[in-house]
């Protein structure tokens, strides 16, 4: 599990928190890059120049919250699905929304999920665990490259 | 007369004026034929035929050697027949210019054989003055000549001869004042030969033959000469005076024939009394002057009489020809028929001098004549009232009666006594002491409309005069009738438009053909404070300043427009038009609504419209954060006390894990509740999506949700069979949840635990409820139960976030029903809710 690496989009310090515990105490212990906002993810994600080069790989999943300062998890979304880099990359909104507008915009945008974090510290937990544990373990991971699709 | 009456200026239009004309041509024609018999006698032929047979028998006598032919009696002198000659020559001169327009040949003839008659009178003057013999007098006949007969005409003969051959060369000569010369040389003739014609008659003359006297014959052809020259231009100078159908012109026709032969004979008479000795020569003349006074005085008498009769005439006509005039006039100033019958049937029985006028119209529907209209002399309670009445009542079939009468056969008819004529409703009428009838139809073109009947008092023959007017009478008064009955109908139209578009809403404003504005109503009026009189004549577009002219495309549509007050101020208008063709050109009105009203509707609605949009948008975007936001520290809440407990829990210690699962507990409240909130407010915003709802199978299933949830109690559940509702099927399942949850909720101490469902009969629209045995409510506070946040009941006892009930009363409202509820306190509760179906549901 340690070569999996997971990026988290969350401005929330307390529910990165609380999403870091649940992947530990799951047992799960990916490589996890936090971004506190969507700037910041789309720089990671999409570096716009030779100079900019990320410096680590792709990540096999983005969890994405929607709430974010700067720029919205749906905006991320769409351009993370507008560019060829990142369009298969697998997205997981991972918010506090019930909405059904949210839900419905989100799969438009092309999400590859949608999971709606529980109030409940247990529910949430178990929910997180589940999360990586499918995406990083049991799912098989995508091409990376162009070439190879 | 008749003319000047009827064309007065204003008074008539041109049906009465073309009536009238009739009248005139009638009387017109009367003259004609009385001026026919005058001239077709013809007295210039007579005379020159006259002429003409006394010169040939002259001409005869003379060519014969007899002397019997050439005078009259023997003794007397002789006619020439140089003189025969000329005097044939005249004749025929006569006979070919006694018409004023004849062909150019024989106007060339008769005046060429004019001259030849000058040339013989003038040579021989020429001989007579000059002593020369021309040798004209044995022109002609040698013979007579010779037999020793002065054959010379006398000299007055043959200047008569020259006078008469110039007045018939100048027969159509007129100089300068308008004096035609041919009357004043026949007269002069007439001068010269009268005297010898009276002395001839008087014997005077001798009656040796005088070779310088005019014989008989020459005398009573020169006198027949030119009378029939004089009677051939009739038209003009002094002989028109005689000829004119003026009644100075008939006394002229008696007086002068007398004024001639009266003298003449009595004068003959007396002379001849006293040379036979009769008489003694001294009483000759006193009693010859006797006789022409006598004479004279009684022709004076007569011809006074005459006149005094013509003007009697006159008088009458002159009456009759304003009984029709009043008649007509009547009917022009009247405004309506029935003001105007009375009033002609007045001015036709006072000028006709009858006692009763009655009118006839023809009730076509049922092929009767009515009696519509009546009128006697001396006003209505007269003796002759009982004939009106009757009258009145009846209805007459064609043919039936006097009116019946003249109805059928369209003429006039007149009962001299209707004594001997019982069929004509004599017994009404002579119980009414009336005695003579008239009646005459009224017309209107070819169709009788109607009958006027008039009836007198005394017996009364038929007046000539009076029949000849009634056609036309008819006809004028059938004519004005209809068109004071069109007049009527045209007014009932005008007044029915005024009415309608003075008690129109919308302002009427109508315009001519140039746009110039010609009619406001009132509701005109008021919307733009102009006085209609004030802007008559005024363009369109003061008022519409976006209109230019009304032109067809405002015809049968609405557009909007702004309009102008009179103050300047503007008026938001809808505008529509409508267009017609009169003969005086092209009419159009705009119908004008004042939108202003609808506006400001429309706008404030709009406005409403925005604001509960952005309100709307505001509680979306408001509950949108509440559940990103109002969670998160929720979350956090719990997630870290679950963590401090998992972490931390050996140091805490009871009292310390027990505060922590308290936390944790008020947190997952909350976040009950924030769910509930969203629930409430998603419920007012969504959509409702009609369908048929099985309640039953819908509550069966919630109850089972129930019972697995709680499998360890006991609760008798009944739900009515096949409870069906027209409904949002989330959203009632929403209500059942509730409500079913509720019910199984307060049951929850019940030993004996018992929940229903059904629906009440016979309701429309259909009531539903849920009863439970449970712990109930304080029926005090049941309105209170539906709205948020309100409990009842302690909360640790029962559980809930008191959002439920109000969820459920604002769903069932969504659906346009009602919910109330029904408790006794321990003794369980019935909730009550009613859904309506549309109509056109099944």
């Amino acid at each position: 599990m340690t070569d999996r690496l997971l990026l988290l989009v969350e401005d929330n310090r307390d529910d990165e928190a609380l999403v870091l515990r649940a992947l530990r105490k799951g047992e799960l212990s990916p490589r996890v890059v936090v971004a506190h906002d969507g700037v910041e993810a789309l720089k990671y994600l999409l570096p716009s120049s030779a100079a900019e080069e990320r410096i680590a790989p792709l990540p096999h999943l983005v969890l994405l919250d929607m709430n974010l300062p700067r720029m919205s998890g749906l905006e991320v979304l769409r351009r993370l699905r507008a560019d060829e880099r990142t369009r298969r990359l697998p997205v997981v909104m991972l918010t506090s929304s019930r909405e059904e507008r949210d839900v419905a915009q989100s799969y438009d945008l092309g999400a590859t999920s949608y999971v709606r974090k529980p109030i409940g510290s247990e529910e949430f937990a178990e929910v997180i665990r589940q999360v990586a544990l499918y995406w990083l373990s049991l799912n098989e991971v995508q091409p990376r490259t162009l070439q190879a699709s | 007369m008749a003319e000047i009456t009827l064309r007065r200026p204003g008074t008539g239009p041109g049906r009465l004026r073309s009536a009238g004309t009739e009248l005139l041509e009638r009387l017109h024609a009367s003259g004609r034929r009385a001026r026919a018999l005058w001239t077709g006698f013809s007295w210039p032929a007579t005379a020159a035929v006259l002429t003409g047979l006394i010169a040939l028998l002259v001409l005869i006598g003379w060519a014969s050697g007899s002397d019997v032919l050439r005078t009259p009696i023997q003794g007397w002198a002789a006619m020439t027949p140089n003189a025969a000659v000329g005097m044939l020559l005249c004749a025929a001169s006569l006979w070919l210019l006694r018409r004023p327009a004849i062909s150019r040949r024989q106007l060339v003839l008769g005046r060429g054989l004019a001259v030849l008659a000058i040339v013989i009178g003038a040579c021989t003057l020429i001989e007579i003055l000059y002593t020369v013999d021309m040798h004209v007098d044995g022109l002609l006949l040698g013979a007579g000549a010779a037999a020793g007969r002065p054959a010379r005409m006398a000299p007055s003969v043959a200047a008569a001869l020259v006078l008469m051959g110039l007045a018939l060369l100048l027969l159509d000569t007129e100089t300068v004042g308008h004096r035609w010369p041919a009357e004043f040389l026949a007269i002069a003739v007439l001068l010269m030969a009268v005297p010898r014609l009276v002395g001839y008659a008087y014997a005077v003359v001798p009656r040796v033959a005088d070779p310088r006297a005019m014989g008989p014959y020459d005398t009573l052809a020169l006198i027949l000469l030119a009378t029939g020259l004089l009677a051939s231009r009739t038209d003009r100078g002094m002989v028109c005076i005689l000829a004119s159908h003026s009644e100075g012109g008939r006394m002229a026709r008696q007086l002068v024939p007398a004024a001639l032969v009266v003298p003449l004979v009595l004068g003959a008479l007396a002379v001849a009394a006293a040379a036979s000795g009769l008489i003694s020569p001294l009483y000759a003349a006193p009693m010859a002057v006797s006789g022409v006074i006598i004479c004279f005085v009684g022709l004076g008498l007569v011809a006074a009489w005459q006149a005094r009769h013509a003007e009697l005439r006159r008088e009458s006509t002159t009456q009759r020809l304003q009984a029709q005039h009043d008649a007509t006039r009547a009917l022009i100033e009247s405004t309506t028929v029935a003001e105007a019958s009375p009033r002609f049937l007045q001015s036709i029985g006072e000028s006709l001098a009858w006692d009763v006028a009655l009118l006839w119209q023809v009730n076509r529907e049922a092929g009767v004549l009515e009696c519509a209209y009546t009128w006697q002399r001396g006003g209505g309670d007269g003796d002759l009232a009982g004939v009106e009445q009757a009258a009145r009542r009846m209805r007459l079939a064609p043919g039936v009666d006097l009116p019946g009468l003249v109805w059928t056969t369209g003429q006039p008819a007149w009962v001299p006594d209707l004594q001997r004529s019982p069929s004509l409703r004599g017994a009404t009428a002579a119980t009414a002491g009336l005695r003579s009838g008239f009646a005459f139809p009224i017309r209107y073109g070819p169709e009788v409309r109607g009958v006027i009947e008039l009836f007198g008092r005394h017996a009364r023959d038929p007046d000539r005069e009076a029949l000849a007017i009634a056609p036309i009478l008819g006809r004028q008064i059938g004519e004005a009738l209809e068109r004071k009955r069109a007049e009527e109908r045209l007014r009932a139209s005008e007044d029915r438009f005024r009415a309608v578009a003075e008690s129109a809403i919308d302002a009427l404003v109508t315009v001519d053909g140039s746009d110039r504005i010609s009619y406001l109503n009132a509701a005109a009026e008021r919307m733009f404070g102009y006085r209609a009189a004030d802007i008559a004549g005024s363009r369109l577009s003061l008022l519409l300043p976006g209109i230019g002219a009304v032109d067809e495309r405002l015809v049968g549509r609405t557009v909007e427009q702004r309009a102008r007050r009179f103050d300047g101020s503007e008026l938001p208008v809808e505008l529509s038009a409508a267009r017609w063709t009169t003969a005086e050109g092209v009419y159009s009105t705009a119908i004008i609504r004042d939108v202003s009203a609808r506006k400001q509707a429309e706008e404030q609605l709009r406005l409403a419209r925005d604001a509960a949009e952005a309100s709307s948008h505001e509680l979306e975007a408001f509950s949108y954060s509440v559940s990103h936001d109002l969670r998160t520290p929720v979350r956090s809440i719990d997630g870290f006390s679950q963590a401090l407990l998992e972490d931390f829990g050996d140091r805490l210690g009871d009292e310390g894990k027990e505060n922590i699962l308290r936390v944790r507990r008020a947190a997952q409240r909350m976040s009950q509740l924030i769910d509930d909130l969203l629930e409430l407010s998603r419920t007012s915003r969504t959509q409702l999506h009609h369908q048929e709802v099985d309640l039953s199978a819908m509550a069966a299933e919630v109850v089972d949700e129930l019972r697995a949830a709680q499998p360890g109690r006991q609760v008798e559940v009944v739900i009515a069979g096949r409870v069906m509702a027209w409904g949002d099927a989330r959203l009632l399942r929403v209500v059942l949840q509730n409500l079913l949850d509720n019910a199984w909720k307060y049951t929850g101490r019940q030993p004996e635990a018992r929940i229903e469902l059904g629906e009440l009969p016979g309701t429309s629209p259909s009531v539903y409820f849920v009863r439970d045995n449970g712990v109930g409510f304080d029926v005090a506070f049941a309105q209170r139960l539906f709205e948020p946040f309100q409990r009842l009941h302690d909360s640790d006892d029962y559980p809930g976030s008191g959002v439920g009930l109000a969820l459920v009363q604002r769903i069932v409202s969504r659906h346009g029903g009602r919910i109330w509820a029904e408790s006794t306190l321990g003794q369980g509760a019935t909730f009550y809710f009613s859904l309506p179906r549309p109509e056109a549901a099944p």
